[in-house]
């Protein structure tokens, strides 16, 4: 224990000089006072003196000092130049006197500053590194003051050599024996006893008692010390008499035992020279020394050593000093637990706090009272000391009142409870778990609670939070555990050596708790309606891990628990957080159980809600994730996932009618899985889709990559049915014709094929690809001649021919129109009939066949109920005409030139004319209105043959000219009617071309021929008109063509 | 201008003409605000008194915007028809196709693509191919009188001409306001001389369209057919003041003026005609032989015209029939009256055609009937 300061040390030393009582012995009291630090106690020295002498020696300033030594080594110079002089003997004494005392109140100054040099070097070192500061302690260097002491002595040997006799040569001997004690020369012992001895009436006798006194305790001859003091004590108006007094206590108590026979007798003298002590400071006598506090607590000392309770507290509450019993008890407590008497310690120890609860000295006493109690493992009691102290030291109380003004008393006592606390909590913790005692850890985790109420900010409390939450993992208080982990966690998230350990025991706190706890039965996966609220330890659970992870994000053990997290929200509805946390862990750890793991359940989540946008997207990313795609069972799952996922997805758009997504969606199924078995369903449901989004040019080459890579694929005859439909859909008629035709090649025994080559047939014809038109056609009824298309493929086909010129194949095709049954009586099949005969004949004008069918034709045109069949009417009407044109004109060439034979020939002509009037007649009754009009036309022009004819027939040869006159005016009889009849003809034709509408070249004819008969009625008319080829062309009126308007 | 038709009460059409000096923007637009469209008629072949579409600045304007329209947004089939109209009344062919078929592979049920495509066929004369089109619109059961109308024009091709007449008929019970199918009607009416029909037409298509050009072309040759020239003379010159080389006009001048003894104005127009013909034809022809008959008549009043003039038009007029074949093969419209009329100017480069009827074109006839119709002016004129 440190019993004064430096500051205090270094006072009394100044003080020594002005006593007389030798510093000898504080020679090393530096060393001895840091040395002293971890002592309990000691036995007194002069430096636990010092306090006393330190008046002397107060308020001098370091500057104060350093320019006294200035002034000092002034004087000193002085007194050198002056004894220089030498003027006479008695000055040469004084003078040097002087000078050795100024040698030695400079040691002090020096001793002062080598003291003060000393102190910041051992600070220094203190708080320095121990790996790095030098393994000793430095020591303190008194060179200087030790020469400057040296001096002193020399001057005071010289000067009590040269006046041995000088009346006050005692100062000199006394100044030397001290000088010499200080340097620690045992030949002071001498100089004082020569002092006592040659100087006996001396007033420094006493003195130079004390001093030998002091010299021998020092030395630890304590009967020698004792002698001294005593001869001290002869004198008792000296000053020194109470210290001599004093220090005989110290004598008598330093020799216990010494006297065997009776043990206790210098104890009790000690006492004895303690309570004198005490009471010559209250005589009222002035006295240098007072030394009742000293006194007082060595009486503490001693009678707790004398185990003299009562007596002590008989004593102390005599005069008035409570205090010091409680001193003394302690003092006792502090004996008998040296002694290993921990019963009788913890009592007076407990006797003295309860006693006196306010004392300020407490806190150690329950410091050791927590020492007895662990040493008699009265754990419990150590737990409730504990408590104690907090109550005391730790918040406001009565000891914390009646100290407040100390607050270094009550910071002490805060830090020493809360040591303890950390003391003893770790210390139950780890011998608990040592030896496997639950009490001890129950113990820990109480104290480790009570410190962390109260010092929750301290540093330790994170190791203590750290230990606690451990005990309480251990006795299955698992929440508590696990938010006390989080909390060690959470105190130093970055650094904390509890971090990795404490996060994880927070979660693995709740997975113990949650495994150990029933919890009502969730719905079966992905089949809650709304979510459910989750359990609370589950819900605490999920937290936990998540803290975890946020606050360890790269630990491998986290990855499990995240999984948990996820599946405990998935448990309960939650599948929006869930599903988000499953994500994450299968993008980020697709190589791993878990990452799998989590990608399999949203898969089979949303398969299972039938979302299949949902199925589509992950799986596709799941799909290009390597880790998740090289586990070949989850590969398979997502895949086959995705395949219906898609397949469903495509056919939901496409109900909705959303054909653009129902498209893309078939076309990614194909593009994902080619070699699936219905890859080539979803390209061809593609482009119907395609198709239906108006994506038409998508949707043929999809159609067209269908056939292309899926050949064999059963859906290609309608693929390609469509494809050509699409085809012609958008007029591109080449590809459609080609297509249609290939349709047909491809698949000769589906139903559409006839249908197709119809269907290239025209389509070629429209392009002009006449061959290949004809050839499809041929093939239609070549193949199917049964197919209801092959009637109008033969029909098609024929003309194709007609055109072509290829008659013969025409005339077969149009006959196998015509015969075909389905055909008979139609219009088609009476036009082909037509045709054939109109072909045959144009080939054979007398073909008998032909002829014979053409009769049968105009019978059948002719009967009742006949159909309309106006192609059939016009030709075979045009065949009858044309017929008759040989006849037209043979009837033109029958000359009326021989008018002896006029009659005969008229006959001839007229008889021809009947003929053909009949001919024209039956052409009319055809029903065609355009061989009409010409029939009549040509009737028309008959009558005008004629009577033309007659008008210019020549008189018979050799008539007179009144014959000739009768002759002509007979035939002019004749000529007029047939020329009226002509007109009649003429506007006959031209009113039913008008009326009926019908123009042909004989519409013109007859009104040229009109315009000849009667130009007024019907003028010649030259024009150059339009073509009657006029189309309308219509755009909407809007902003862009609204110029056009204006 | 806006007339209202009180025929068609349900539908009140304008039709707009903007007349100017040199490029007459006048012809068969009608602009049917009722419906919100513009109608754009024209006869096939480019013979006809209105302008032509492509010289149409307005149709230009609109078709341009169309164009930029339709860069922005192609996925519009409605727009892209609208361009294969315009781009089709401008002759250009073949972009309107492309233009209509972008539309079809966007909406593969878009009949106005169809019908577009369905023009263009016939104005290329692939009649097939047209009826492939006609036929996917409904053909003859369609309600739609603009495919009735090309219908009948691909039975006139193949010289069906009841056909086509009935066809029209039929298209203007289905839509009386027709103008095309009216047009075209009255042109046939006018061919085959039944010219009280053909007047109805004429007069019909210029109620809807008061300024229709051709209309009033057409009538102003039935006119002239009742021996109505000057008021024929001053219909083509109207027609010329704004088209000076207009074929139809020409020609019809020239007869009138033949008709009404203005031997030199009408040698002069038909020279004129002959210049601006793009070929020989029998039209070209027909002038020829009116010049000679005319120079004969004037020869005999000691007025003879030279001959060099009719041997210089008679050569320039083969030299633009052989650079027209050498165009032929890339131009459809068209080949089958070029092929016909290069077959003659080989043969008889100025052969004069045979005249067509014998029709009285004496002075003294043509005086008198000017005469007759001048009295016939004095006696209605005060009472009207």
């Amino acid at each position: 224990m440190i019993r004064g300061k430096n500051k205090g040390r270094i006072s009394f030393v100044l003080a020594l000089m002005l006593c007389g009582i030798s510093p000898q012995a504080f020679g090393g009291s530096a060393n001895r006072a840091i040395e002293a630090k971890n002592h309990k106690s000691a036995a007194p020295t002069k430096e636990d003196s010092a306090d006393y002498f330190a008046e002397a020696r107060a308020g001098v300033t370091a500057e104060a000092a350093r320019q006294a030594d200035e002034l000092r080594l002034k004087t000193m110079s002085s007194i050198k130049s002056l004894l220089e002089n030498k003027k006479n003997a008695r000055q040469e004494f004084e003078l040097t006197l002087r000078l050795g005392e100024l040698h030695v109140e400079r040691a002090d100054y020096l001793r002062d500053l080598e003291i003060q040099t000393y102190v910041k070097e051992y600070e220094r070192w203190e708080i320095a590194d121990p790996k790095t500061r030098s393994e000793k302690p430095p020591t303190a260097i008194y060179k200087n003051s030790e020469a400057s002491l040296y001096n002193a002595t020399q001057v005071f040997r010289k000067l009590a050599n040269k006046f041995p006799k000088h009346p006050r040569t005692d100062i000199v001997l006394y100044a030397l024996g001290n000088t010499l004690g200080r340097l620690n020369d045992d030949n002071a012992v001498n100089y004082y006893k020569q002092m006592i001895k040659s100087h006996p009436k001396s007033p420094l006798v006493p003195d130079a008692w004390l001093a030998l006194g002091e010299f021998y305790f020092d030395k630890h001859d304590i009967k020698n010390a004792q002698q001294s003091y005593e001869k001290v004590m002869t004198f008792k108006s000296h000053r020194a008499y109470p210290y001599a007094v004093y220090k005989l206590g110290w004598c008598f108590y330093n020799s216990q035992g010494v006297d065997e026979k009776n043990p206790g007798e210098n104890l009790r003298r000690s006492i004895a020279a303690f309570q004198l002590v005490v009471k010559l400071s209250e005589s009222g006598k002035k006295q240098n020394f007072n030394l009742r506090n000293e006194a007082l607590r060595d009486l503490v000392m001693a009678y707790a050593e004398a185990d003299d309770t009562e007596g002590a507290w008989k004593y102390f509450s005599n005069i008035g000093e409570k205090d010091r019993f409680y001193n003394m008890l302690e003092r006792m407590g502090t004996l008998y637990s040296e002694a290993g008497k921990n019963k009788k310690a913890i009592e007076v120890y407990t006797r003295l706090v309860n006693e006196s609860p306010n004392r300020k000295n407490n806190p150690s006493i329950y410091q050791k009272l927590l020492a007895l109690h662990d040493a008699s493992q009265n754990f419990a009691d150590v737990v409730q000391t504990i408590k104690t102290m907090k109550a005391n030291f730790t918040s406001s109380s009565a000891w914390s009142a009646a100290n407040k003004t100390d607050k270094k008393s009550l910071n002490d006592a805060k830090t020493l409870t809360e040591r303890s606390m950390h003391r003893y909590g770790t210390m139950f913790h780890s011998r608990g778990q040592k030896i496997k005692n639950p009490d001890l850890e129950n113990h820990a985790a109480e104290i480790y609670s009570l410190y962390l109420e109260t010092f929750s900010d301290l540093e330790p409390a994170y190791d203590i939070r750290f230990y606690l939450a451990d005990i309480q993992n251990a006795q299955k208080k698992y929440i508590q555990a696990s938010a006390n982990f989080v909390m060690v966690a959470q105190q130093k998230p970055k650094d904390g050596k509890h971090l990795k350990e404490a996060a994880f025991n927070a979660v693995e706190a709740i997975s113990t708790l949650a495994a150990s706890t029933k919890f009502a039965p969730v719905p079966p996966p992905a089949q809650v309606p709304a979510p459910l609220e989750i359990p609370r330890v589950r819900k605490l659970y999920a937290d936990t891990i998540d803290f975890y992870v946020g606050l360890l994000p790269s630990e491998a053990a986290g990855l499990p628990m995240r999984f948990t997290a996820a599946q405990i929200y998935f448990d309960y509805g939650h599948y929006t957080q869930a599903i988000k946390r499953f994500d994450s862990l299968a993008e980020t750890y697709g190589n791993t159980k878990q990452g799998q793991s989590a990608a399999r359940t949203i898969i089979a989540y949303y398969n299972e809600k039938a979302d299949w946008s949902n199925v589509v997207a992950f799986g596709k990313k799941y799909q290009t994730n390597k880790g998740i795609a090289a586990d070949q069972s989850i590969r398979k799952f997502i895949d086959n996932s995705l395949r219906s996922a898609l397949f469903n997805s495509a056919i939901a758009s496409e109900k909705s009618k959303d054909f653009n997504k129902a498209a893309d969606a078939f076309l990614e199924f194909q593009k994902l899985f080619p070699q699936d078995e219905n890859a080539d369903r979803a390209l061809f449901n593609a482009s119907l889709n395609q198709f239906k989004a108006g994506r038409v040019t998508d949707s043929i080459e999809s159609q067209k990559k269908l056939l292309s890579i899926y050949n064999k694929s059963a859906l290609c005859p309608d693929v390609m049915a469509n494809l050509a439909e699409t085809h012609e859909a958008v007029a591109q008629f080449q590809p459609a014709a080609e297509t249609y035709r290939k349709f047909a090649e491809f698949y000769p025994n589906d139903k559409r094929a006839p249908l197709s080559l119809f269907n290239a047939g025209v389509l070629f014809r429209g392009i002009n690809k006449m061959d290949l038109a004809a050839k499809s056609f041929a093939d239609l009824y070549s193949r199917y001649p049964s197919q209801v298309a092959a009637s109008d493929a033969i029909l098609e086909s024929a003309r194709i021919k007609e055109t072509n010129g290829d008659e013969k194949g025409a005339i077969s095709a149009y006959g196998l129109f015509a015969n075909n049954p389905v055909n008979k009586s139609k219009d088609e099949g009476l036009y082909a009939e037509a045709k054939t005969i109109e072909l045959r004949l144009k080939a054979d004008h007398k073909h008998e066949g032909a002829r014979k069918d053409l009769g049968k034709l105009i019978h059948s045109l002719r009967a009742k109920g006949s159909p309309r069949a106006a192609d059939a009417r016009r030709i075979v009407a045009m065949i009858l005409f044309n017929d008759q044109e040989g006849s037209v004109k043979s009837f033109r060439s029958l000359p009326l030139d021989n008018g002896k034979e006029i009659e005969k020939q008229a006959a001839a002509k007229q008889s021809k004319l009947v003929r053909l009037a009949n001919a024209y007649q039956d052409i009319i009754q055809i029903g065609n209105a355009e061989y009409a009009v010409a029939s009549y036309y040509r009737l028309g022009e008959l009558h005008e043959d004629f009577a033309n004819a007659l008008f210019n027939a020549p008189a018979p040869a050799g008539a007179n000219q009144k014959a000739a006159a009768e002759f002509k005016s007979q035939l002019e009889k004749a000529a007029f009617p047939l020329k009226e009849e002509a007109t009649k003809f003429f506007e006959t034709a031209f009113r039913q071309s008008s009326e009926v509408e019908t123009f042909s070249a004989w519409t013109q004819k007859t009104y040229q021929k009109m315009g000849q008969l009667a130009p007024d009625k019907y003028p010649a008319v030259y024009e150059q008109s339009a073509s009657p080829s006029y189309m309308s062309y219509k755009v909407s009126l809007n902003r862009a063509t609204k110029d056009i308007a204006e | 201008m806006k007339t209202k038709n009180t025929v068609f009460c349900t539908m009140i059409m304008t039709a707009v003409m903007t007349n100017s000096c040199q490029t007459t923007e006048s012809g068969a637009k009608i602009v049917d605000r009722n419906r919100g469209e513009i109608i754009i008629s024209n006869p096939v072949n480019s013979l006809s008194a209105m302008p032509e579409g492509s010289k149409d600045s307005s149709i230009t304007k609109a078709r341009q915007r169309l164009e930029t329209s339709v860069k922005d947004t192609s996925n519009d089939p409605q727009l892209l028809v609208n361009l294969a109209q315009l781009q089709l009344a401008q002759d250009k062919i073949a972009e309107s196709e492309e233009t209509a078929r972008r539309a079809l592979l966007i909406d593969t049920k878009n009949n106005g693509a169809r019908k577009v495509l369905a023009q263009a066929a016939i104005k290329r004369e692939k009649h097939d191919l047209a009826l492939i089109f006609l036929s996917a619109l409904g053909g003859e059961k369609s309600k739609d009188s603009d495919i009735i109308n090309m219908l009948g024009i691909i039975s006139l091709g193949r010289q069906d001409h009841d056909e086509a007449m009935r066809l029209w008929k039929h298209a203007l019970t289905l839509n009386p306001g027709d103008i095309s199918v009216r047009m075209n009607l009255g042109v046939m009416y006018l061919k085959n001389r039944l010219f009280a029909q053909a007047s109805t037409q004429f007069e019909r298509v210029l109620k809807i369209a008061p300024n229709h050009q051709d209309a009033r072309l057409h009538l102003a040759i039935i006119e002239m057919s009742r021996g109505k020239n000057a008021e024929a003379i001053t219909t083509f010159n109207n027609i010329l003041s704004g088209d000076k080389n207009n074929q139809l006009a020409l020609f019809n001048l020239g007869i009138a003026q033949k008709n009404t003894a203005q031997y030199d104005d009408a040698i002069n127009t038909l020279k004129r005609y002959i210049k601006a013909s793009p070929s020989k034809t029998e039209h070209t022809d027909q002038a020829f032989a009116m010049i000679d008959e005319m120079n004969a008549t004037l020869s005999a009043n000691n007025q003879k015209v030279s001959d060099e003039d009719l041997q210089s038009l008679a050569g320039e007029l083969a030299n633009r029939q052989n650079t027209a074949k050498s165009s032929s093969s890339t131009k459809a419209v068209d080949n089958k009256s070029t092929s016909q009329s290069e077959a003659s100017a080989k043969t008889n480069p100025v052969k004069k055609a045979e005249a067509p009827i014998q029709a009285d074109t004496t002075p003294d006839t043509t005086a008198s009937d000017s005469e007759i119709e001048a009295l016939e002016r004095q006696l209605k004129s005060p009472a009207h």
